[in-house]
């Protein structure tokens, strides 16, 4: 006998709205719909406005990467008037989008990790996860959206001190993770309750377009940081972290293992702070007139802003294509013969930001 | 930031050939330029490459202008394709249209003609 699940809209393993409707055949998923846009806010029609607000209206988009998609605003916008920014603003910038991966990774892990019960372990990821906000509120006033990201280059310094308060943040936290890695990758049970759920192929993954850890957990090293650098990483070069079995297991070991990549970048960032110059903004002399495009690594994946100008204050077109907006058509093929009890597990590997899909 | 333009039945070969050399689909852009809709696609050369971007300009006639689908060549395309059909009020052939707007709402992102 087949029975229909409504999966959500609201459900406690995900914190935001999206309805996965579920055809069930006994305990196996036999078909499986997706339906989104419960928290649609009409933002690209609202960034047809004065440019220098939209960085501010980004950062609304998604509560977890403020910083990446204000990044990638300002850098589409910059294209459009062919600004280019000082060295400093980009080390800064560099700094703040590998703090956001460090609690972006730490956030997902702990979520998934309490989607399987073990919530000990995702209250200790949280902790951990407080001391990168804390550090977030001593650089740049603000725990979650840090405002800092103007077109130009940034608005607040980062002096000798903070930098010194920076480089023991680094320390803390890569023993703190250190800690953590080992309890989650030697643990028996969260192992066994992960590995084989969920497999996506690397054919799919190649086949749906899949980004970030989504992608390199199923062997597919895209990462946007490698394939096409922007602000800092021409300099700072980045291997993506690849796992090969594409389980759920895969896309929480390569969160764990980019925790440490971000620190190490950090750590190389913050000697270039000493001999990169003083000025932290360039005043643009045009207004936007040119159309750009530009993309991040966000901590979900590839996140992509198409900016077009016309001659005025106001923009003519921004698009927005963000992380999971990319791994939404990978959600179907997976949970389709699952069992349900794998279905929030699954979904949470994906780490979906459902603000973000539907803008 | 280079752009080529081509027609729809262009546009179908090139996706062809795009997914035969392991291409991805980056995304579909819309843009209403008042007269014309223009549909760009942005595809990124894997493992390495420069990112290419093709566009398609559809004239306007009133409404239901059509648009040749590449879902069934991308399938990373289907989300795209109907937020560029329930953005812009145009018929994307094959795909249903609707994904994140309520039926109530309808073309927010299309213009006036001048």
């Amino acid at each position: 006998m087949k029975t229909t699940i409504q999966f959500g809209p609201q459900h406690p393993v995900w914190v935001e709205p999206l309805r996965l409707k579920l055809t069930m055949d006994g305990e196996i998923v036999k078909d499986c719909e997706l339906e989104a846009g419960f928290c649609h806010r009409g933002l690209e029609k609202k960034f047809e406005w004065d440019y220098n607000k939209g960085a501010y209206l980004s950062e609304r988009i998604c509560g977890i990467c403020t910083q990446h998609h204000s990044t990638c605003y300002c850098t589409a916008v910059e294209g459009t008037m062919g600004l280019e920014i000082p060295r400093r603003a980009a080390v800064i910038r560099t700094i703040m989008l590998e703090l956001e991966r460090l609690h972006s990774h730490l956030l997902a892990i702990g979520l998934t990790l309490e989607s399987i019960g073990f919530e000990n372990l995702f209250m200790l990821c949280f902790r951990n996860r407080e001391i990168v906000l804390d550090m977030f509120e001593r650089t740049t006033g603000n725990r979650v959206l840090h405002g800092i990201n103007i077109v130009g280059g940034v608005i607040r310094n980062i002096g000798p001190e903070m930098a010194k308060e920076l480089e023991d943040f680094c320390d803390i936290m890569e023993k703190r993770c250190l800690d953590l890695k080992d309890m989650i990758l030697k643990s028996y049970t969260i192992r066994e309750r992960m590995q084989g759920v969920g497999v996506m192929s690397e054919q799919l993954a190649r086949d749906l377009c899949v980004v970030g850890p989504v992608a390199r957990g199923s062997n597919v090293p895209y990462d946007i940081r490698a394939v096409a650098p922007y602000v800092l990483y021409n300099e700072i070069k980045v291997k993506p972290i690849v796992e090969t079995s594409g389980d759920c297991w895969a896309r929480s070991v390569v969160r764990v293992r980019e925790l440490f990549q971000s620190i190490d970048i950090i750590r190389q960032c913050i000697p270039l702070l000493a001999d990169a110059g003083e000025d932290i903004f360039a005043k643009s002399k045009t207004l936007p007139e040119k159309e750009y495009f530009t993309r991040v690594e966000a901590p979900r994946g590839e996140l992509f802003y198409y900016a077009k100008g016309k001659k005025s204050k106001e923009m003519d077109r921004i698009k927005v294509r963000t992380s999971t907006y990319g791994n939404g058509p990978g959600f179907v093929p997976l949970i389709k013969g699952s069992h349900l009890a794998d279905v929030g597990l699954i979904t949470i590997t994906f780490d979906p930001c459902i603000g973000c899909f539907d803008r | 930031m280079d752009v080529k333009t081509v027609t729809q039945q262009e546009m179908q070969d090139v996706a062809r050939r795009l997914r035969a050399a392991g291409t991805r689909l980056i995304t579909i852009v819309g843009y209403d330029s008042g007269d014309t809709i223009q549909v760009s696609y942005f595809f990124q050369p894997f493992p390495e490459g420069k990112a290419e971007t093709y566009r398609v300009v559809v004239p306007k006639h009133g409404g239901n202008e059509e648009v040749e689908s590449i879902t069934p060549i991308f399938p990373a395309a289907y989300i795209a394709e109907n937020e560029l059909a329930e953005m812009f009020g145009v018929h994307v052939k094959g795909v249903p249209g609707r994904f994140f707007l309520h039926e109530s709402i309808n073309a927010p992102l299309r213009r006036k003609a001048p």
